[in-house]
């Protein structure tokens, strides 16, 4: 695997985790609560 | 005659007149304190305060200026405890058996009010309301239903918030079950119990009404679970009542005769224990059936009552009582009923809530006509309804009382003694943070050398590249770093489990209450504060269980100045970087401090906020002790594997994306050096980094707190949450550090770091500093966003933010500057 492979590959994974919480901000902003990290009570089932 | 607050314990008295203040005379109204109840002084807590009660056969908490307002007579004829009666032969009609047969003969026993076939005809999904006093079973009895892991335990108010499941009904239909919060009336005073009165009065516009209700009573607990469950029959909706904890009632020799009280109310009684799942098939039986009464039973309340509350009900908008849903007409009623006897102040507010309109006027007339005809209706109606209960349990029980239950008793007597009960507080608490570090240091040097032997295999397998760097030097180094504290965590949930399922919890806030009452703060804040050790964002929610708004906000304020379960990962890296050698003991001490600061911190604030901003008459204070109860080691477990899950799932998306991009912040943009010159150094790269840039930038403010600029990137991540520092400077030395500094643990490198001088950067001072800023900071922005919710406000969230992280900056600022100038380093 060359190093400007490994660079795109982990440059993408870069660009999933800052969509992964840009999408979960839109989420909790339609339905607000803890995001489900720490099982409170704000979960609905 | 005296106050109820000059009784001695053991003392019996009967009472003579309820206080002035209309609000604390309601209240304990509904909890059964009436004239002419016979009431027995059971203790008073350790500090004095509060009084702990014993009336119609369970234990409430007074405090001392509320029972002062309580005007008594000494009764002679009883020394000891309030009336209670040996136990006595069972008869054979009264012995509770939860076999199914019985159950549905008892279903058959009573009338449906809809015929069978027309019923039938409907197609619409079976939907109940499940309803209760506090601390009935009422969760426990909807997970063993619809199989799911709602929490529970053993003290009043644990349920906040509706919560639905499904089960599949005995014909293959799916029936749903909504699990309401606990509640002593429909006259509703707390936030949790708004949210039951309003969906039983089809109040919520995002909840439409069930169609039927799942009563829960406790049955060792009769008389006081029927205040609320007959004002719920009066609603006439299909009911079915499920009497929980047969078990106890038997034991206490109180056995319920389901059968009978199935008659008297004219809808299905089913026995049920809703922790052994054996005895729950009638029940869910019971629930699947198409065809389920209405009861038709009613208070006899004196005439002048009932007029007042036909000429409200009368003048309730048309759209209320004709809006379909049927039978508007007894929710009118119930509306009527509820507004006439709001206090007066609340009456305004009420009347709002229930969308009263013209009927406001109607009830404050009908309020002078009652004050005319009928002196001191509020106590005469309430007493009214007692009375017939009476009756109700005298036939279902055969006239027997309860015994007190004798372990709890001489549990109590040791558990709140004034000695005993601080040594066996202060003693549990140094066993928790003891065995944090004992029990769990095996699991986590096994998962320390999972990780370890994962980033060697990685590396062993792939091309040097910035691939190979994410994988081990971000995602292990990061994800590993805050996942090996997984021990540590579910031990500390054990701990709590256990605590809370034993009853143990409620005693606490019993032996807290001086305490918090001093502060100003309300003795049911003490439970979402406890809540709020194993995280903040429930202990906030569950402050839901507070009547006053004000008492309310200035418990969400200091919630999160408890530790919660993310700074415990923060705490033992730091401890364990601050004495390396040490004994377990001297940990745990430092452990069970950091707690203290936190707990002491929360006091505080609770104290300065009730003095300054949130100022407010101390609350009144009424809260039923649960017995003690054997704790479920299933439910405990099951409650840790879903904490652990929890919290792999965190750290499989949050941590796992935070460490992907700490990593990029930590690695980008690269140094080249020009033609000729060395290599950067990785210490060089890392300066040139996103993240080196954003530490340097934060360094001249941190700097007077003993942190260099590696630690203020740690500072920026732990924002999102504060288990991501330690996950940070995982990827942050790694990052440094590079393949030389694979082989030593976190905290031997971090032992092992210096400054640019050459003195250790994680001196014992920056370590102290580090832990006060971590205890009193607010760094979680799940937390602020539900304090948004729950405040319906920016304003108050950003309040939170600014008073925990100043303070926090205020106080790590002394101990680093202090200690230096004592010549500490």
């Amino acid at each position: 695997m060359s190093s400007e492979f490994q660079t795109a590959i982990a440059l993408g994974l870069v660009v999933a985790a800052v969509a992964f919480f840009v999408t979960r901000w839109f989420k909790a902003r339609k339905k607000p609560g803890c995001g489900g990290g720490c099982g409170c009570a704000s979960k609905k089932i | 005659m005296s106050s109820l607050s000059s009784l001695k314990p053991g003392q019996s008295a009967v009472i003579m007149k309820l206080p002035a203040d209309e609000q604390l005379a309601t209240r304990l109204r509904e909890m059964g304190v009436l004239r002419g109840t016979a009431i027995t002084l059971v203790r008073c807590a350790p500090l004095g305060d509060p009084m702990e009660f014993r009336l119609r056969g369970f234990d409430l908490s007074i405090r001392r200026a509320d029972a002062a307002q309580v005007i008594m007579r000494l009764d002679p004829a009883s020394s000891g405890e309030a009336p209670l009666r040996p136990i006595q032969p069972i008869p054979p009609a009264h012995v509770v058996s939860p076999a199914p047969t019985k159950t549905v003969l008892s279903i058959l026993h009573v009338q449906t009010s809809e015929p069978v076939s027309e019923s039938r005809k409907k197609v619409h999904p079976k939907s109940y309301a499940v309803v209760g006093n506090p601390n009935c079973g009422k969760t426990t009895l909807f997970n063993a239903i619809t199989g799911l892991r709602q929490k529970v335990a053993n003290y009043p108010g644990v349920t906040v918030e509706k919560k639905s499941g499904q089960f599949i009904g005995q014909h293959g239909e799916k029936v749903e079950l909504l699990d309401l919060p606990g509640s002593y009336s429909l006259g509703a005073h707390a936030p949790d119990e708004r949210i039951t009165r309003d969906v039983l009065l089809d109040l919520r516009q995002d909840t439409p009404r069930p169609k039927r209700i799942l009563c829960v009573v406790d049955a060792s607990h009769l008389e006081r679970n029927l205040y609320f469950i007959t004002q719920v029959l009066e609603l006439g909706l299909p009911t079915i009542i499920a009497l929980n904890m047969i078990d106890v009632a038997q034991a206490q020799g109180t056995p319920v005769n389901a059968e009978r009280l199935a008659e008297e109310l004219g809808v299905p009684v089913v026995p049920v224990q809703a922790t052994r799942r054996e005895t729950l098939l009638p029940l869910r039986l019971a629930l699947s059936r198409a065809d389920i009464p209405r009861s038709d039973w009613k208070p006899d309340f004196p005439s002048a009552w009932t007029r007042a509350a036909d000429k409200v009900a009368a003048c309730w908008p048309d759209q209320v009582r004709d809006n379909g849903r049927a039978p508007g007409e007894a929710q009118a009623r119930m509306k009527s009923a509820i507004l006439l006897a709001a206090t007066d102040s609340d009456t305004a507010s009420v009347a709002a809530e229930l969308g009263a309109g013209s009927a406001l006027s109607a009830a404050i007339g009908q309020r002078a006509v009652l004050d005319r005809e009928l002196p001191e209706w509020r106590e005469t109606v309430v007493a009214q309804r007692y009375d017939q209960i009476g009756k109700l349990c005298h036939a279902a029980q055969g006239g027997m009382t309860a015994m007190s239950d004798k372990l709890t008793q001489r549990l109590d007597d040791l558990l709140t003694h004034k000695a005993w009960g601080w040594l066996i507080f202060f003693g549990m608490m140094v066993l928790m943070f003891v065995s944090i570090f004992t029990i769990a240091s095996y699991p986590m040097d096994w998962i320390e050398a999972g990780f370890g032997m994962l980033s060697g295999a990685v590396q062993g397998a792939m091309p040097p590249g910035d691939l190979r760097d994410l994988l081990t030097d971000g995602v292990i180094a990061g994800v590993g770093g805050v996942v090996v504290f997984l021990p540590q965590i579910l031990i500390l949930f054990f701990f709590i489990g256990l605590l809370e399922d034993t009853g143990y919890m409620a005693r606490a806030a019993f032996l807290m209450d001086r305490v918090m009452s001093k502060v100003g703060l309300h003795g049911k804040s003490f439970i979402p504060l406890l809540s709020s050790y194993a995280c903040a964002i429930p202990g906030i929610m569950s402050a839901r269980t507070i009547e006053n708004p004000k008492d309310r906000l200035v418990t969400i304020l200091v919630a999160p100045l408890m530790s919660c379960s993310a700074r415990l990962p923060v705490y033992a890296l730091m401890i364990a970087a601050l004495l390396p050698s040490e004994s377990v003991w001297l940990k745990g001490a430092i452990m069970m401090g950091l707690y203290l600061l936190g707990t002491t911190a929360a006091l505080f604030f609770a104290w300065l906020f009730k003095k300054t901003i949130l100022r407010g008459e101390t609350p009144i204070f009424l809260m039923e002790l649960p017995p003690y109860r054997l704790p479920s080691l299933r439910q405990i477990v099951a409650q840790m594997v879903q904490r652990a899950g929890l919290f792999l799932k965190r750290a499989g998306t949050v941590i796992l994306g935070i460490a992907i991009i700490l990593w990029f912040l930590a690695s980008f943009p690269k140094m080249n050096s020009p033609a000729g010159m060395p290599e950067p150094t990785k210490t060089e790269q890392l300066q040139h980094s996103y993240a080196g840039r954003i530490g340097h930038a934060l360094e001249p403010a941190i700097a007077p707190l003993g942190m260099d600029w590696k630690i203020g990137i740690g500072l920026v991540a732990a924002q999102a949450a504060r288990e991501v520092f330690v996950g940070t400077m995982s990827i942050v030395y790694n990052v440094e550090g590079g393949e030389d500094q694979q082989d030593g643990t976190l905290v031997e490198t971090l032992r092992d770091e210096k400054r640019p001088d050459g003195t250790p950067t994680f001196t014992p001072l920056t370590c102290l500093s580090i832990l006060v800023f971590f205890v009193l900071s607010m760094q979680c922005v799940s937390t602020l966003a539900v304090v948004r919710r729950e405040t319906n406000s920016f304003r108050w969230p950003l309040f939170q933010f600014c008073y925990m992280t100043g303070t926090a900056y205020a106080l790590s600022f002394l101990v680093y500057q202090g200690g230096r100038l004592m010549g500490f380093h």
